[in-house]
């Protein structure tokens, strides 16, 4: 019945490479033979529409079903029926071209189901996106001379934060539903843009925005603190706007941004149609798929999703809502048919509305929700990282105010140790702490987002009327009440949920489902090998902290106080020691100034002395501050055929006698005159960005891809040498790197010294005038 | 009058015996019916060294004595054996500094100008100024380190060697020299070449001969090279007071322990216990050993290497016409190639092995296919400053096993790092612990079983070793190796006995 109708139609789908979109053109693909699909979606820079629908849509696992059923003739069969025009539902009309708009007066059918779904899209975003959306759709069928029916998939919250049951009325028919103008929400989303741009420029933001970056990376160099705070600024922009609309929504009964603009995109479309035939379809929420075309089936994380992870790793054990509340969740295929059905046989001249929910048919309780899903993980549990189970709690119904109480406390003890720890002088393991820290901040904070987002539909108290979507379906006859079958009635939660729905969450959120531990050998073999690939060209070593366990004050400490009889090392120290705050705070902001600084002191020494010396130190004490690990790895990569390189801040006398070891050295040069250090550098030491700059340098004249280089380091300063490479490994990273390369997922080893050394740089005393031998 | 060996019969009434753990000291109750052998008591040194020194000069062996051997405008050089000739620093005075005086007057009287001191370390590491300031004291270093006349020898440097033929390579100025007076301390090997083959060689001559325990080898490349150059060599031998005063009862015999040995006993136990590892390794190697001269005789070199043998036996041999089935040791708190640095398992294993079955084919305690019981615990510990090739060695050699190990000795030698450590810095030749594993080889195949107990699990495995965790277990696990059911247990302490029982 609904195939006949539609077959040889044409039919023009946006928001096609969305969840319910796929499902949509997949769904009309393989059930409406006869009938032709015209995705409408952005270009973008790297592809054409046809190009994106063939990567994004019909790429997805959603097609399996058809792909087996059609064998061979599928991609026939897809050449066939599937077209694609560029249109962009933020721009004026899509912004269709004469193509476009050729294409579009020949359809017969227009489903808009291109939306911003997150609840947290900015006020702007959402304005642009959902409010204006359906409204320039309509513009666009009128412009191109169309009679296309427009099916405009809305949302069952337009109803707002209400209690009792919400109709199936067209929303200027409401009675509770608030009488805003549209137009004027419109101005007012774009003007908040334009302040909070205008307001992100402020000279104290500015200054802040630079602050928090400098926190973050320390003395990454001014290429990367400039793009950081461009970023933060940003996000600072975004993350108002989100405020806003949230406030916005809020103030006028929405729970969220989302419902807010969805719902006065329905009067928009409303007042604007003109003539062209309109009918709204309003889902709850969608969750993973019932039957069509495979039970289970889910494009990306969807709302529910992070939640019910959330709930089997164990991080939430408790959620805002009444054991008695309703969560109205409807599978994407009920979704589909629905609007498949109303694009068949729908009239769109009386614009009317289609909910498709579970809550009047077919109730999901909370309280069996939440039975459900922690004996699902009781009957099958999560593992941790160590491959024991993890223990689901027994679940809690607080009230809202409590849990995010809770969730904040938690965050700002987080915090607050993150900044402690990023302050202190640790490396290694206990940076792998703040490592953990941050994690858990990062899953607390999301953990408050899923709160303060989806408490409002778990405590949603409305209750969705689905009558003509029912009477639809009821006048179908039996055949196609079979093959497009949306009437919840056929939900068995339980099924649904154990056999369906968490399975395939599990399976997307790429948790852990088998006990036991992980070979972790395997994973360093793996990452040796890799490291070590004859692929790979140049090994580039930091020295400080990477190489060795020590810096260049211990250095210089050991060469200053040689020649010196106790009381003058005392004296020495103490005349240095007041010197060390400020020397301390110069490196964290600028290594470069640190250097300056500090290598003016070595201004006078004679050369042939301090390069005696220097070869003794190396020998003496150097040498039992080097991770053993990496002078092996620097062989390593020499027996690989690699070609070795170190870069330091460090002066070239210190590191001479690690020339064998590298076939390049790019380190500071102290200038000398008549036999005596002058205390000047020939030029600017290789610190931050320096670095990836000498490098990137290095690399042309050798004709050396960066992809090709591997490199170690171990302090956020090393950043830009880091990220310029294809290979960054962070050795004992301080807490700062240590996060970063976590989130980046570097390669992170720790290298460990070896037998026992010195714990102070007093070296033993020799006489002045000696010299070398021996 | 020192008393001679003696073997200590264990039954219920003796008292635990004492063990070297990892540096650390732990007392152990042997079971009953074993036997502990100690060395003869330490010999009564020399009251004036420099006095028998030169009257050895003067009265060699054989030969003409040093006097008449000196010549002005002749070219002379003095090899002294370096520190790893014993297996600790000797204390001050070292007495190769003493008998060098004295060969240096000697030398001075004839007025000879062109004097050099060479080290000869052959594959050991270089010697800090410090070392070669106690080794030599003052005056020999005022006049020879400064300036600098001393050299160490290298036996990578091109330049400073030479072939004499027969594919042996040795240093350059030894063999330039009209004649040579080499100084060892302690000949105790088989052969009375090893020394002078091994020290003063290059690399690929000293990993011919070292490779092998076929002392006929070692002497043709020696005495190849006596042709070539004249020696006279000055051997002195030690006693074996590894320690004495308050730590003498460290090497006394347990059932004579007084009340004051056990007292001093504890305050060192309880010192060394809490003493972090780190720290321990460096503590113990500030007492030096208390090891002084017993003899000096001068001459040829199998002539001195025959007459300082029979002080070495009166020091070390126990007359024992028994090899045990079972023998215990701990390993020796101090190495050779450990001298002010640490005792990695490597050469804890080396000491350990080497003390039961000499790898030159003297004769062992233990009986071919008998079990040996380590009581040490092996923990992976290195001096990255004289081991660097141990630990490759040790990490990425032993787990793959003997099979290549002749290539992978190859790409140690020609390591470009390894060798700039040890021509530059102060490491170990980068062959080095492939030639004490393969000294360790004749202890490996004669004897069935090695256990450790306690310590790493990984380390012992490495190595070969089973691992106990208790004394107990391992004496179990000796059982079945011997597959003996009451095998006779033997222990050796430190300073160990030697035997001649085989000969």
């Amino acid at each position: 019945m609904i195939a006949k109708r539609l077959a040889g139609k044409k039919i023009a789908v946006t928001g096609a490479t969305g969840f319910l979109g796929t499902a949509l053109v997949e769904r009309l693909l393989r059930s409406v033979p006869d009938c032709e699909v015209v995705c409408i979606v952005r270009p973008t820079r790297k592809f054409s529409p046809m190009e994106r629908v063939m990567r994004e849509i019909i790429r997805n696992d959603c097609f399996d079903r058809l792909r087996g059923e059609l064998g061979d003739k599928f991609d026939a069969h897809i050449q066939k029926h599937l077209s694609a025009i560029a249109g962009d539902v933020s721009s004026e009309a899509l912004g269709l071209d004469d193509d476009g708009r050729a294409v579009l007066a020949t359809c017969d059918v227009v489903i808009h189901s291109a939306a911003t779904v997150s609840f947290e899209s900015p006020l702007d975003m959402a304005v642009e996106v959902n409010l204006l959306g359906p409204t320039r759709v309509a513009d666009a069928i009128r412009e191109s001379g169309s009679k296309a029916h427009l099916v405009a998939v809305s949302t069952c919250y337009v109803a707002g934060n209400r209690r009792g049951d919400a109709y199936e009325e067209l929303v200027t028919d409401t009675w509770y539903s608030p009488e805003v103008d549209w137009r004027r929400e419109v101005t007012a989303g774009r003007r908040a843009l334009a302040d909070a741009e205008n307001d992100s420029r402020q000279l104290e933001r500015l200054q802040a925005f630079r602050k928090q970056a400098r926190r973050e990376l320390g003395a990454a160099g001014n290429p990367l603190l400039s793009e950081r705070t461009e970023k933060l600024r940003q996000e600072w922009v975004r993350t108002r706007l989100v405020e806003q609309g949230k406030a916005r929504a809020n103030s006028l009964g929405w729970p969220d941004v989302y419902a807010y603009t969805k719902a006065l995109g329905e009067r928009a479309l409303l007042e604007s149609r003109g003539d062209v035939p309109v009918s709204f379809v309003r889902p709850s929420i969608i969750e993973s798929a019932l039957q069509e075309p495979v039970p289970g089936w889910i494009r990306g994380f969807r709302m529910a999703e992070p939640i019910l992870l959330g709930v089997g790793k164990g991080l939430l054990k408790t959620f805002p809502g009444a054991p008695d509340g309703v969560l109205d969740v409807i599978p994407v295929d009920k979704v589909v048919a629905t609007i498949i059905a109303v694009a068949a046989l729908g009239d769109g001249n009386n614009p009317s509305v289609y909910q498709i929910a579970s809550g009047t048919r077919q109730p999901l309780q909370m309280r069996n929700l939440v039975d459900l899903v922690t004996g699902y993980y009781r009957a099958n549990p999560l593992y941790d990282t160590n491959g024991q189970p993890i223990i689901v709690n027994e679940w809690q119904y607080p009230v809202r105010g409590k849990v995010e109480r809770q969730l904040s406390q938690a965050i700002a003890v987080l915090d607050i140790g993150e900044r402690v720890l990023n302050r202190l002088p640790v490396r290694g393991r206990p940076s792998e702490f703040a490592g953990k820290l941050e994690e858990q901040r990062t899953e607390a904070l999301k953990a408050q987002g899923y709160v303060e987002i989806y408490s409002a539909y778990t405590q949603s108290e409305a209750r969705f009327s689905i009558d003509r979507s029912l009477e639809l379906y009821n006048s179908l006859d039996e055949k196609t009440q079979r093959e497009f079958n949306f009437d919840p009635i056929d939900i068995d939660w339980k099924t649904y949920l154990w056999d369906i729905h968490l399975p395939s969450v599990i399976a997307q959120g790429r948790v852990r489902t088998t006990p036991g531990k992980k070979k972790t050998v395997d994973h360093v073999a793996r990452m040796q090998k890799r490291l070590l690939s004859p692929n790979n060209q140049v090994a580039v070593f930091d020295l400080e902290n990477t190489l060795l366990h020590s810096n260049v004050l211990e250095s210089y400490i050991w060469l200053a106080t040689r020649h010196m009889k106790r009381r003058e090392r005392v004296a020495l120290t103490l005349r240095k020691l007041p010197l060390a705050p400020g020397l301390f705070r110069m490196d964290r902001m600028d290594r470069g100034d640190f250097l300056r600084t500090f290598y003016r002191w070595f201004a006078g020494a004679p050369v042939a002395q301090l390069q005696a010396d220097t070869h003794d130190m190396f020998n003496e004490y150097l040498l039992k501050k080097c991770y053993p690990d990496g002078l092996a790895r620097i062989r390593a990569h020499r027996d690989a055929g690699h070609r070795t390189m170190l870069i330091t801040g460090v002066v070239d006398v210190v590191v001479e006698p690690l020339r064998p070891l590298f076939d390049d050295i790019i380190c500071a040069r102290l200038d000398h005159k008549d036999g005596v250090y002058t205390g000047d550098l020939l030029e600017p030491p290789p610190v931050g960005e320096a670095r990836a700059l000498a490098l990137k340098d290095y690399a042309d004249r050798n004709n050396i891809e960066l992809d090709r280089i591997v490199a170690y380091a171990d302090s956020s300063s090393d950043l830009p040498l880091l990220e310029a490479v294809g290979n960054p490994v962070a050795i004992n990273p301080e807490p700062r790197l240590a996060a970063i390369a976590r989130r980046r997922g570097w390669t992170v080893e720790r290298w460990r010294r070896q037998g026992n050394v010195p714990a102070f740089p007093f070296p033993k005393y020799v006489a002045p005038t000696e010299k070398t031998g021996a | 009058m020192p008393r001679p060996g003696f073997v200590l019969d264990v039954d219920n009434a003796t008292p635990p015996v004492l063990f070297w753990r990892n540096g650390q000291l732990t007392t152990e109750k042997l079971p009953s019916s074993s036997r502990v052998v100690y060395p003869p008591e330490p010999l009564t040194p020399l009251i004036d060294l420099r006095a028998n020194a030169r009257a050895a000069i003067e009265n060699p062996i054989d030969g003409d004595p040093l006097s008449a051997r000196l010549q002005k405008g002749m070219t002379l050089t003095l090899a002294v054996d370096d520190l790893s000739a014993t297996d600790r620093a000797l204390s001050v005075p070292d007495p190769r500094g003493v008998a060098l005086e004295m060969v240096l007057t000697a030398v001075a009287e004839a007025g000879i100008d062109d004097v050099e001191i060479v080290v000869s370390r052959g594959l050991g590491r270089r010697m800090t100024k410090s070392e070669l300031a106690a080794m030599f004291g003052e005056r020999i270093t005022d006049s020879f380190v400064v300036t600098p006349l001393l050299k160490q020898h290298d036996a990578d440097d091109d330049e400073s060697l030479v072939d004499i033929g027969d594919k042996i390579r040795i240093n350059k100025r030894i063999a330039d020299s009209d004649l040579v007076v080499y100084l060892t301390v302690d000949p105790s090997d088989v052969s009375p070449y090893r020394n002078i083959a091994c020290r003063i060689t290059d690399t690929a001559t000293t990993r011919r001969i070292t490779n092998t325990s076929d002392n006929s080898a070692i002497d043709a490349i020696g005495s190849a090279i006596e042709k070539a150059t004249p020696i006279f060599q000055v051997a002195i031998t030690l006693n074996n007071a590894q320690f004495d005063g308050a730590s003498g009862f460290l090497q006394s015999r347990v059932n004579e322990w007084r009340m004051r040995d056990k007292a001093a006993f504890n305050v060192f136990k309880g010192v060394l216990d809490a003493t972090p590892d780190a720290v321990r390794t460096r503590l113990l190697q500030i007492p030096p050993s208390r090891q002084h001269a017993t003899g000096v005789v001068a001459g040829s070199v199998a002539a001195t290497h025959k007459a300082a043998g029979a002080l070495m036996q009166q020091q070390y041999n126990v007359d024992d016409a028994e090899t045990t089935d079972v023998i215990i040791v701990g390993a020796p708190p101090a190495s050779p190639y450990a001298i002010n640095s640490i005792l990695n398992p490597l050469l804890a294993a080396h000491s350990a092995l080497t003390t039961v079955v000499p790898h030159d084919g003297a004769p062992s305690f233990a009986r071919k296919g008998g079990a040996l019981i380590i009581h040490h615990g092996l923990t992976k510990q290195f001096d990255p400053v004289q081991q660097p090739s141990f630990i490759d060695f040790y990490d990425d050699v032993l787990p793959v096993g003997s099979d290549n190990l002749a290539t992978r000795e190859e790409a140690f030698a020609n390591d470009a790092w390894y060798a700039h450590l040890y021509r530059t810095s102060y490491a170990h030749h980068g062959t080095l612990p492939f030639r004490l594993w393969n000294e360790t080889e004749r202890a490996r195949t004669h004897l069935a079983g090695i256990v450790v107990v306690g310590g790493e699990t990984n380390a012992a495995h490495r190595l070969g070793f089973r691992r106990a965790s208790t004394f107990a277990d391992a004496l179990e696990m000796a059982r079945d190796i011997t597959a003996v059911p009451n095998p006779s247990v033997t222990h050796l302490p430190y300073p160990a006995p030697r035997t001649q029982v085989a000969q």
